[in-house]
This record gives structure tokens, C-alpha cells and sequence, in this order.
């Protein structure tokens, strides 16, 4: 990570015209300078993306869920319905790959999705895979700025950051799959824009 | 100040209340499991009404209230002592409620709420009626010495009442009988739930035509009682409603049993809700709702609306909302101005309630062909409803961007025309689902810090055209910064 300034986002592979997505998120491949872009032609080429490892905290969380689900799933079938042990287990095995390989295409599409940009007035971020979602929030909106990580996005090196506003249903929009030291950036970025556009009690 | 003497009974006996009530949930069990040791409950139960009493005698002696020169300060607890001080100009509601039983003895809560945060920043239980008046004039007189320092001298006299609203009799039991809520739909699923078993013995040995007949008139007579006790409920509430205007506060008071007293201060009014459900538009009737950020009184924590005018005639509603807020772009005749979704969307709405008409059928035959034969095909009826039910949501969405305020109107049962001034918007949101792709359709929300009620609507522009939601959500955006920036010089 150390080579490249903080200052430099991850761009999208497709409008940097690199090889693809898979290349940019493989651990074993390093980090292809050719992904990324300075900021300055961000805005001028597109808006800022995830960094792409952030697929793998996605998918890392589908692994969870479907070992939790294979777990509960299993007890109950051991258990309850008295399935032989080596049925229980091949279930099992096939609900944790099912919902893996699920939750995996899910996060590629989800990556594909998401991209952020901070703009003159408002943060503005796109997202969504099934249902599209576009958010302007403006800087005066902005009550406080947290960064989080939780322990899948430490063991990869990844933060997000978390903008609370006074709102009902956006209340707390998050970025999520910025490198820490993006993260801290941002979350400095985005609280002097908030201090620069000051307007009353935020409500 | 300290708390009412009453407070110790009062409090003492409702935890007694409370403990006694579980244990006739538990006892009997608890009677069979250790009957030998049943002897000692008697003792055990003195020792825990003496605990109780003991620990109310000191909450009341360690309870104490004092208004000093700049603070309200509240000093509290039995074992964890709390000392509270609320700067006066911070105090932003100050709410008073009696239920019966407190009116009886004379006392009141008095809640103390200030701007931001979601709790209640201070609850006495309870002060004497006199005192709880008192408080709420005191507390109201300081704060607006306290805001006011410094721009003008000296002390400003009480601002004149202005009643703006009063609910006549008439009118209570007119919105006692249209009232149809989100608690009506609970009501039913809990006679549903607790009935079921009833039915099961009841039905038994009927058939065919008979069955489903007799289930109609079931659902029916259900639907009748619901509704009864939700205009009872209603009634209770209502009761007596009257809105006034004391300077930059609206207060209200309302209620039969439980009564409120409470205050909406305008500036943090987000949004304004002018609400008509199917039966008070057919009757010209219209209800409007403020909606506040931090604060609804009597609606539990933080946040939601409360009615300013519960019901009254559409036109004389309007009226009101311009008293209150002489830029609000409630007009009789507004409707005709707002934009109207693309006519696909009709189409869209058809569609959508025919497969649910067809789901509905599909179940029904299930049910027919595996438990219980009877007439499922009358459902296939409800196809033809279909574009009648699509026309009506159609007819009731609509929006505009006006000059102070973005008006979005919404609803099937009820609609609910909203209008947030743009310089309360908090977040423009703008959300394409799958299906809403396909029709080329999105919607926009203009999303303030008030949350609306359960099942209530949000102030949104559904189904905008595709090519369209791009600007419409910039304009939108765009009329928020400057607003907000006009606003900000001007508190300067």
C-alpha cells in the first residue's frame, strides 16, 4: 500500500482501461498502478469507486451468514428430523457453497454499482443493485462523520466511513471499502466541508 | 419545588400493582411446584410493600426542583443520584399529562424536553396540579427571556393567546366514526389471533357456501367491533382538542382520560401533512398534521407529527394552514397544478394489482382444493377491481416543486398531501427499483429530520419519469442549498 499517495482513490477499471475487475481485487497480483487515477481527472472522467477489495469483505460476510444459516439449518435436521450425519454434512456443504457463490456475484454486482463523488455543495453517491439508489446529502446536513471497521475489513485493510444527518431516512449514509488511510481523508474532507458550510442547528 | 406527597401512595401502589399482576401470571405454577414453601409469601410480600414504600418515601425526599437564574436544575435518584441542569433557552417543550387517577389526587406529570436527542431530558412524577402549571409558564417565560437576552432589554411580556383551532362536538364524533387507523389493522390481527381457535370448534360440520358465508358475517361482525373501539379510542383522545398560538409556539391541549397539553415550537416544524382518507374526502372533510423534528408530544420518543386540526371542512383546513404558516401552499384548488405521473404508470398499477388479485385467487383455489371446499371463484372478481384500484392511486399522485415548499401527494385509503419548505430537507433521495426500470419510472424523497407515523406516508415524488429524475432531483437539490444559505444569513 505504502507506494502510492492517500490522496489517490480507486478508479474504476472500466474507464481506467485496465484488464478488468478480477485482476484489481486479486491480493496475489498486488496493486496495478494502472487502476488508479489522481483525483483531479476523477472528476473529470467519472466519480470515485470502492476500492475493489471490498468485494472480498462482502463475500467474507456471505461465508459467514451461510455458515451460520448451513449451522441452524443442520441442528435442526440432525436434530429434530433425525437426518444421518453425512447427509446433515453434504446439506450443510451445499447451503454455505450455494449461499457463497450467491453472495459472491452479489458483491461483484454491488461493486459495480457503487461509486461516490464530492461535489460543490452535497456528497453524492450511487448505489444499488436491484434497486438503484441515488443520495444527495448536503454538507450542511452533516450532524457528524465516523470511520468504522469491522473485523473482516481489518484482516483486509479496509475502513468505512459513516455520515450522520438529522434525517429520518437517510439518517446515516455509509461508504463503505475505502483504504484507512482514504477513510481518515474523507472523513477530514467532509467534516470541513461540513464546517465551511455551516447553516444553524442542522434541523 | 419537590414533587407532590401524593407521588409516594401514587407510585408505591402502582409497582405493587404491577408486581401483584405477574404474579397471578406465575403464582398458581409456583403454588403447585413448592407448595411447602407457600407459607412464605406472605412474609416475603410484606417485606417487598415495605421495600417499596421505603424507596418511594426516599425518592420523594431526594427529589428536588429548583429554578435558578439561568438553569432548571433537577436533583434525583435513590442509589444513583443524578443531578440535572437545563439551561432555560436550551428547554424547547414543556409538556404536562393527568390520566384519571392522577386527577384525582391532584397531581400531573410534567415532561421537560429539550432540542436534539431523542429522550426526554427531564420527568417529574409527580408535582401538584398548581405547581405543574406553574412550571409550564415559568419554564416557557424563561426560555424566551433567555433567547431574547441581549436583542432586546428587559423583560417581554406574555405574547397573546391566539386560538386558532377548537374541535366542536359535532366534529369529535364525526372523527370519532371516520376514524380508521393503523390500530384498527392491529386490533383485528389480535381478535383474529385470539378467535381462531373459537371459530375452528364453531364452523365445525358446515360446508361449501354455508362455511364461507358464515366466515363473511364472522369478518364482518370483527370489523364492526374493531371499529367501534377504534372510534372510542379516538373519542377519548380528541376529546376537547383546542390549538392555540402564544408566540412562535402552537399549543395544544386534548384528551378525555389521559389529558395533554403540549406545544410544537413553529421553527422546528419539518413538514406540514394535509390528510383525507377515502370517507372524508367523499364528505368534503380534511385533517392536517404538522410534523417536528425532536419532539411529538404524547407520540413517546423523538420524533413524528401530531394533528394541529384533526378535522374540519377542506377549505376551512387550508385557511388554517396559512394562519399557522402564511406560505404554506395548501390552495383548494392545488391539485390541479401538480404534475402527474406519465400514463404508463396507470398501466403499471393495473398490472401490479391483477397479480396480486390473481395471487389472492390462486391461494384461495389451494385452500379450496386441500382443506376446505368453498366458492373460490368469486375472488377472480377481484381482477376487474384491478384497474379501478390503479386509477385511484393513480388520481392521488402528483407533485410540485413550488416556490418555498416541494408538495408530493400520496395515498389509496389516505391521502396525504405533504409540503416540506425546502430549507428543511435533510437528503434527496432518488431510488429506481428493478420494476421501476422496466417502466422507466423512479422515485424521489425529500427526507426531513421528522419520521412519520407507522404506515403513515413519506414526502416522496413516486413514479417520475425515468428521463425526468435526473433534473427533477438536481432542481430539488439545488432549491435546498439556497434555501438553507438564505436561511442561515437570515438567523445571522
Amino acid at each position: 500500500m505504502g507506494r502510492t499517495s492517500t490522496q489517490i482513490p480507486y478508479v474504476s477499471s472500466r474507464i481506467s482501461g485496465s484488464t478488468g475487475h478480477s485482476r484489481d481485487c486479486d491480493p496475489a497480483y498486488g496493486y496495478d498502478i494502472s487502476v488508479r487515477l489522481y483525483v483531479a481527472h476523477v472528476t473529470a472522467i467519472g466519480m470515485e469507486r470502492l476500492h475493489p477489495r471490498i468485494r472480498l469483505v462482502w463475500a467474507a460476510g456471505a461465508l459467514v451468514s451461510g455458515l451460520v444459516l448451513a449451522a441452524i439449518v443442520g441442528a435442526l435436521f440432525y436434530l429434530a428430523l433425525d437426518w444421518p450425519l453425512t447427509d446433515t454434512l453434504a446439506l450443510g456443504v451445499g447451503l454455505v457453497l450455494f449461499v457463497f457463490v450467491v453472495g459472491a456475484a452479489y458483491a461483484v454486482l454491488r461493486f459495480r454499482a457503487w461509486q461516490f463523488e464530492l461535489q460543490d455543495d452535497a456528497l453524492y453517491l450511487e448505489r444499488g443493485v436491484f434497486t438503484e439508489v441515488r443520495t444527495v446529502l448536503p454538507y450542511v446536513r452533516v450532524q457528524h462523520v465516523d470511520t468504522q471497521r469491522n473485523p473482516i475489513e481489518r484482516v483486509l485493510g479496509l475502513a468505512r466511513v459513516v455520515v450522520y444527518t438529522a434525517g429520518s431516512r437517510g439518517a446515516d449514509v455509509t461508504v463503505p471499502g475505502l483504504t484507512v488511510e482514504r477513510a481518515t481523508a474523507l472523513r477530514e474532507d467532509l467534516r470541513t466541508r461540513a464546517n465551511e458550510h455551516e447553516g444553524g442547528d442542522g434541523v | 419545588m419537590r414533587l407532590h406527597p401524593a407521588t409516594i401512595p401514587y407510585r408505591a401502589v402502582s409497582k405493587i400493582v404491577a408486581v401483584v399482576s405477574a404474579l397471578v401470571f406465575i403464582g398458581p405454577g409456583l403454588a403447585r411446584e413448592a407448595a411447602e414453601y407457600a407459607f412464605l409469601l406472605v412474609p416475603l410480600g410484606v417485606l417487598a410493600i415495605l421495600g417499596v414504600v421505603a424507596y418511594e418515601v426516599a425518592y420523594y425526599r431526594r427529589f428536588t426542583i429548583d429554578l435558578t437564574d439561568d438553569v432548571f436544575e433537577v436533583h434525583s435518584g435513590v442509589f444513583a443520584r443524578q443531578e440535572r441542569e437545563i439551561p432555560y433557552r436550551r428547554i424547547q417543550n414543556v409538556d404536562v399529562t393527568r390520566n384519571v387517577v392522577q386527577r384525582l389526587l391532584d397531581i400531573a406529570q410534567v415532561k421537560v424536553e429539550t432540542a436534539g436527542g431523542g429522550e426526554t431530558e427531564a420527568v417529574l412524577r409527580f408535582v401538584s396540579d398548581d405547581d405543574a402549571d406553574r412550571l409550564q409558564t415559568e419554564l416557557r417565560t424563561r426560555k424566551r427571556q433567555a433567547t431574547t437576552e441581549g436583542t432586546e432589554a428587559g423583560a417581554e411580556p406574555e405574547p397573546e393567546v391566539e386560538v386558532l383551532f377548537e374541535l366542536d362536538e359535532q366534529s369529535l364524533v364525526l372523527l370519532s366514526i371516520l376514524s380508521i387507523d393503523a390500530r384498527v389493522v392491529g386490533g383485528l390481527f389480535a381478535l383474529l389471533s385470539i378467535g381462531t381457535p373459537l371459530v375452528g370448534s364453531f364452523i365445525e360440520g358446515y360446508t361449501g357456501t354455508a362455511l364461507f358465508a358464515i366466515l363473511l358475517v364472522g369478518v364482518l361482525l370483527v370489523a364492526l367491533l374493531v371499529w367501534i373501539a377504534g372510534a372510542a379510542a379516538t373519542f377519548l383522545q380528541y376529546y376537547g382538542f383546542r390549538l392555540t398560538r402564544v408566540g412562535d409556539d402552537l399549543r395544544y391541549e386534548r384528551g378525555l382520560l389521559q389529558r395533554y397539553d403540549g406545544s410544537i415550537p413553529l421553527e422546528k416544524v419539518q413538514a406540514f401533512a394535509l390528510e383525507e382518507h377515502a370517507l372524508m374526502r367523499r364528505f368534503g372533510y380534511a385533517s392536517l398534521a404538522v410534523q417536528t423534528a425532536g419532539y411529538a408530544p404524547g407520540q413517546g420518543p423523538s420524533q413524528g407529527s401530531e394533528a394541529a386540526v384533526p378535522l374540519a371542512g377542506r377549505t376551512a383546513v387550508i385557511d388554517l394552514a396559512q394562519r399557522i404558516d402564511p406560505d404554506a401552499p395548501f390552495t383548494p384548488g392545488m391539485r390541479e397544478t401538480f404534475t402527474r405521473p406519465p400514463e404508463r404508470a396507470r398501466r403499471r398499477y393495473t398490472v401490479r394489482y391483477g397479480i396480486a388479485a390473481l395471487v389472492l385467487t390462486a391461494a384461495g383455489a389451494l385452500l379450496s382444493v386441500f382443506v376446505q371446499p368453498w366458492p373460490w371463484f368469486v375472488l377472480v372478481g377481484l381482477v376487474a377491481l384491478a384497474p379501478i384500484a390503479a386509477r385511484r392511486t393513480y388520481a392521488n399522485r402528483g407533485w410540485r416543486l413550488g416556490d418555498e415548499f416541494v408538495v408530493t401527494e400520496n395515498g389509496f385509503w389516505k391521502r396525504t398531501t405533504h409540503a416540506v419548505p425546502y430549507d428543511r430537507v435533510q437528503t434527496v433521495i432518488d431510488k429506481r427499483s428493478l420494476f421501476q426500470r422496466r417502466w422507466g419510472l423512479a422515485t424521489i424523497y425529500a427526507d426531513t429530520a421528522s419520521s412519520t407515523s407507522l404506515g403513515g406516508q413519506d414526502p416522496a415524488a413516486v413514479d417520475v419519469p425515468l428521463d425526468d429524475a435526473n433534473s427533477y432531483r438536481a432542481t430539488l437539490a439545488d432549491r435546498v442549498f439556497t434555501a438553507v444559505r438564505a436561511a442561515s444569513r437570515g438567523r445571522i
